[in-house]
This record gives C-alpha cells, sequence and structure tokens, in this order.
C-alpha cells in the first residue's frame, strides 16, 4: 500500500531549537523553514500527501521559533493549502499546536494578503512559493535579507 | 541647400559639444576644490586627536553600595547604585569605574546578576571595571561560589582561582546571540539536581527563550547583553535569574494614542506591565503575528511550573506569585530582570498535568 505521508521530526533538526531569526541564534525559526520545511512541504503538496511534523522530542520550544516557521509556510503556500496537507504532532505540549492552528496560521494569512513580506535575516537560496495565479509552485529568492 | 543644411547641423553638434566640455571642465574643477577642503579638514582631525589624548590619564571614579544590597529586599538600593553607574559613564567622561562593594552586609542571587551584566555592557564601551569585595565574609563567599569570580580578574589580569564547596551559580551570558544548548544543559542540570534524573523540562526552557529572545530583540540596537544564572539555593529549590541591560519592557510597547491618553489618567506603570503580560498591547515591531512571549511567560508562572516569578524592568517591581508586592519603585532600570525559582513540586505538576 502508498504510504499516504511524509515526516519531519524537528528533534533530528535540532534538540535545542533557538529563537525566531537567525541573525538571533543558532537553529532557528526562519532557518528551520528554509533548510527543512519549505522544501519538504513543497514536495507533499506536489505530490498530494500529507506532512506530518513531530514537535516532541527537543528541550522545548519558543513561540517564536514556531511562529516564524509555521507563518512562513502560509505566507509562501497559503493557509488553505497548508492546513489541508499539514499535520502537527505534539503529544508533549500540545498547546503548542492551539497556537499554531488558532493564531499564528490566521495571522500570517492576514499578513500575506496584507503582502507584509517576513523579515529575512541572512541571504536565503531560492525558496518554494505557491502561485495563485496559475495554480504552480516557483522557486526563487522571493525576499532578500532585510 | 540640402548641403548647407548638413553643414549648419554639423556646426551646431561641435558647438554643443564644446559647451558641454567646458562645463564638464568647470564641474570637476569645482569638485576638485571641494576635495582639496575635505582633505584639509580631515587632516586636522586627525592631527588633532592623537595630541589630545596623548599626555590624557584616564579618568577614574568610585562608586560606593548601601550595606543593603539585595536586589529582592532592596530594589531601590540596587537599582539606584546602577544608575550612578549609568550616570557617570554615559557621556563617556570616564574610563576606570570602580565598584565599591566594601561595605554590603546582604547580597542576593539578583545583585549579583545585575552588577554582572552592568559590567558585561561598561566592557562593551571600553570602560574598565574594578570591584572591591564585601568584607562582610557572608557576602564574600556568595561572591565568589555564585561564580561572580570567574568573569573577573586580579588587578594583575590573572584569573581569580577559587575552588567552590557546591556547582552552585552557572553563568551564561551572551550579547546578540541566543545559547540555546548551554541554556538547555544548565536547565536538565537543575532538573537533575532535584530529580535525580537528567532531563529537558520544557516550560523552563520556553521561558529561557522566551526571556533571551525579548532582550537580543529589543534590547539597544548596538549595545545587546543577556545574562543567564542558576543558583542552587538548597537540595529543594534551585533559583534562576535572566538579566538584560536595554530598554526595558514598558519601552518596547506599541500602545494606541487612545491607550497612552486612557492609561495617563487610569493606570501606574505597574498595571501597564500587567496588562502587557495579558496580551493588550502589540509589539513595538507592529507585526500582527508578534507579542506571544510575555503571556506565555505569566501563564507557565499562572500554572505553577515555576514558582515565585517577580519581574523588575523600567520602575515596576511585578510578584506574580503575589500581587500585594507589586510596586512602582522610585527608581528607574534601564532593563529587564527576571527571577523565578523551581522545585521538585512544579515538575511534578507539570508531569500530572491534564493534556486535552
Amino acid at each position: 500500500m502508498e504510504e499516504q505521508k511524509v515526516s519531519i521530526v524537528i528533534a533530528d533538526y535540532s534538540k535545542s531549537p533557538g529563537p525566531r531569526y537567525c541573525r538571533q541564534g543558532d537553529d532557528s525559526g526562519e532557518d528551520f523553514y528554509h533548510k527543512v520545511l519549505n522544501e519538504k512541504f513543497k514536495n507533499a503538496f506536489e505530490q498530494k500527501l500529507e506532512l506530518e511534523v513531530n514537535l516532541d522530542g527537543p528541550d522545548g520550544y519558543a513561540s517564536s521559533f514556531l511562529d516564524e516557521a509555521f507563518g512562513n509556510l502560509v505566507f509562501d503556500f497559503g493557509l488553505e493549502n497548508v492546513q489541508s496537507r499539514i499535520i502537527i504532532v505534539s503529544n508533549e505540549e500540545p498547546e503548542w499546536i492551539e497556537m499554531i492552528e488558532k493564531e499564528t496560521y490566521v495571522q500570517w494569512e492576514i499578513r500575506r494578503k496584507d503582502k507584509q513580506n517576513p523579515t529575512k535575516t541572512i541571504d536565503h537560496e531560492a525558496w518554494w512559493r505557491f502561485n495563485f495565479a496559475n495554480n504552480s509552485t516557483e522557486r526563487q529568492i522571493w525576499i532578500n535579507k532585510n | 541647400m540640402k548641403k548647407r543644411k548638413i553643414q549648419i547641423s554639423i556646426q551646431r553638434i561641435l558647438i554643443r559639444h564644446k559647451k558641454l566640455e567646458r562645463l564638464r571642465k568647470k564641474s570637476a574643477e569645482k569638485k576638485r576644490q571641494r576635495n582639496i577642503c575635505n582633505n584639509d579638514k580631515k587632516n586636522s582631525f586627525q592631527e588633532a586627536k592623537p595630541k589630545l589624548n596623548q599626555y590624557r590619564l584616564p579618568r577614574q571614579i568610585t562608586i560606593s553600595a548601601k550595606s543593603d544590597f539585595s536586589l529582592l529586599e532592596f530594589p531601590e538600593n540596587v537599582l539606584s547604585f546602577i544608575k550612578d553607574v549609568e550616570n557617570v559613564t554615559s557621556v563617556k567622561k570616564y574610563q576606570i569605574v570602580t565598584l565599591d562593594i566594601t561595605q554590603v552586609t546582604s547580597i542576593d542571587i539578583g545583585c549579583i546578576s545585575v552588577l554582572l551584566s552592568k559590567i558585561n555592557k561598561l566592557t562593551q564601551k571600553n570602560i574598565q571595571t574594578i570591584c572591591n569585595l564585601p568584607k562582610n565574609n557572608y557576602c564574600k563567599k556568595m561572591f565568589f561560589e555564585s561564580g561572580f569570580s570567574d568573569h573577573m580578574c586580579d588587578l594583575k589580569g590573572r584569573k581569580i582561582l577559587y575552588s567552590k564547596t557546591h556547582k552552585n551559580l552557572m553563568v551564561n551570558r551572551g550579547f546578540d546571540k541566543t545559547s540555546n544548548q548551554e541554556v538547555g544543559l544548565a536547565i536538565k542540570n537543575s532538573v537533575k539536581h532535584l530529580t535525580g534524573v537528567e532531563e529537558s523540562f520544557r516550560p523552563l526552557y520556553s521561558i529561557a527563550q522566551e526571556m533571551c529572545a525579548n532582550s537580543i530583540e529589543h534590547a539597544n540596537q548596538h549595545n545587546k547583553n543577556w545574562l543567564f544564572s542558576v543558583w542552587y539555593k538548597n537540595e529543594t529549590d534551585v533559583c534562576f535569574t535572566m538579566t538584560d541591560i536595554g530598554e526595558g519592557i514598558l519601552g518596547t510597547l506599541k500602545r494606541k494614542f487612545s491607550q497612552i491618553i486612557k492609561e495617563m489618567f487610569l493606570s501606574d506603570n505597574k498595571e501597564i506591565l500587567n496588562r502587557a503580560f495579558e496580551k493588550k498591547y502589540s509589539s513595538a515591531t507592529k507585526d500582527i503575528n508578534r507579542n506571544k512571549g510575555l503571556p506565555k511567560i505569566k501563564s507557565i508562572a499562572d500554572e505553577n511550573y515555576i514558582n515565585n516569578l517577580i519581574v523588575i524592568t523600567n520602575d515596576v517591581l511585578l510578584d506574580f506569585s503575589n500581587n500585594a508586592n507589586s510596586k512602582v519603585l522610585n527608581r528607574k532600570f534601564n532593563g529587564t530582570f527576571y527571577y523565578w525559582e523551581l522545585n521538585k513540586n512544579c515538575i511534578e505538576i507539570w508531569k500530572n498535568r491534564k493534556l486535552a
């Protein structure tokens, strides 16, 4: 039987996740999004698979780490696409699921519609974004370092 | 006829070229003159600088602390001392500052943390700091046991050697970046101290990260510095502090004009700070998705995953475990200081909480 989902375990990325931006410290939300989440989500999205993100395992999180990582995903792919493909697992701290789904998703969708670009604190390689005009994903450097 | 017309247009082009050439030369000459003037200015300035400093000895000043130097009990005494240090160093008057705490008879982890943060700040500004230790034996011992001396040298520039009787205070400090792994390790060690099992304690990691990230985000753009400390008070309690010297929480709040007007008549800074922890204001960055950190800190304290959370920032002391102790201070602290405690009960509450 064909596997219907792919997964990311954040503990594989870092045991001690850091702050919001790359310039603020190691293993930041911005870094996690650009190195892991963006590419994995794009692949799952194109293959019509679900992406399970497991938050269990690390020492803990700052709200800003999760907000920046999942918020950028909504900004680049849109709320509907993210909600239909992402499953967040957090058995150790279910509070984070509530924060991400009820606050981060909604607030970043507003930012996307208002065209309030996220801050990039270093130069990143090209990353994926959903183009709503032609219903496809495109890869380029969308925002330069602020 | 046609030939004549062509000749006229060629002549016109030549005239225009000559005119442009004249203008270009004139402009180049002006630029050259301007550069000569500027170079003259630069040279005189550069020459003047070494002459001024050549025979000038570093100016020194001594600032003495009061005997009651415990931040949690006598916050005004400590903040007044810190303010004095700020006043004498803010205008770059003094290159050497002596902090005289010889007369101190009561200290705590709070004052040690704030003092060390201030010394870090002075170091960033290239101001040399000399610290005379307390005569009182208990206070002197606490200074050494705390690890304060690990960050200092003696007057000959040698590291101060002192063998601690306890593992006691472990200090992490940073400037413009968080130290996730070190903070995570410090928390694991403190849990091991209380329960015998080396494991992470997620609420504590979260609040340490929130506080540290806030200090980096909002502290003075060019002089960020934070300090995280752990004090093994006894077998059953571990105390933590996070200090940053910067603007303080009240300086980073974004309030609507109508809110400011209303608060001018109805609220003091204590209430405004309380409201900041209840997410009543937006972040200074104005981004809609921000300002989740302070409410997270409050919710962890409310759930009793930590004990006795105290915040001192600007002119407010906020005691989350007993609001009656919260007060507006008569001294202003340009920064934020957090203090909280952890015991075995906090860890059990966390482990036994009902998950949704």
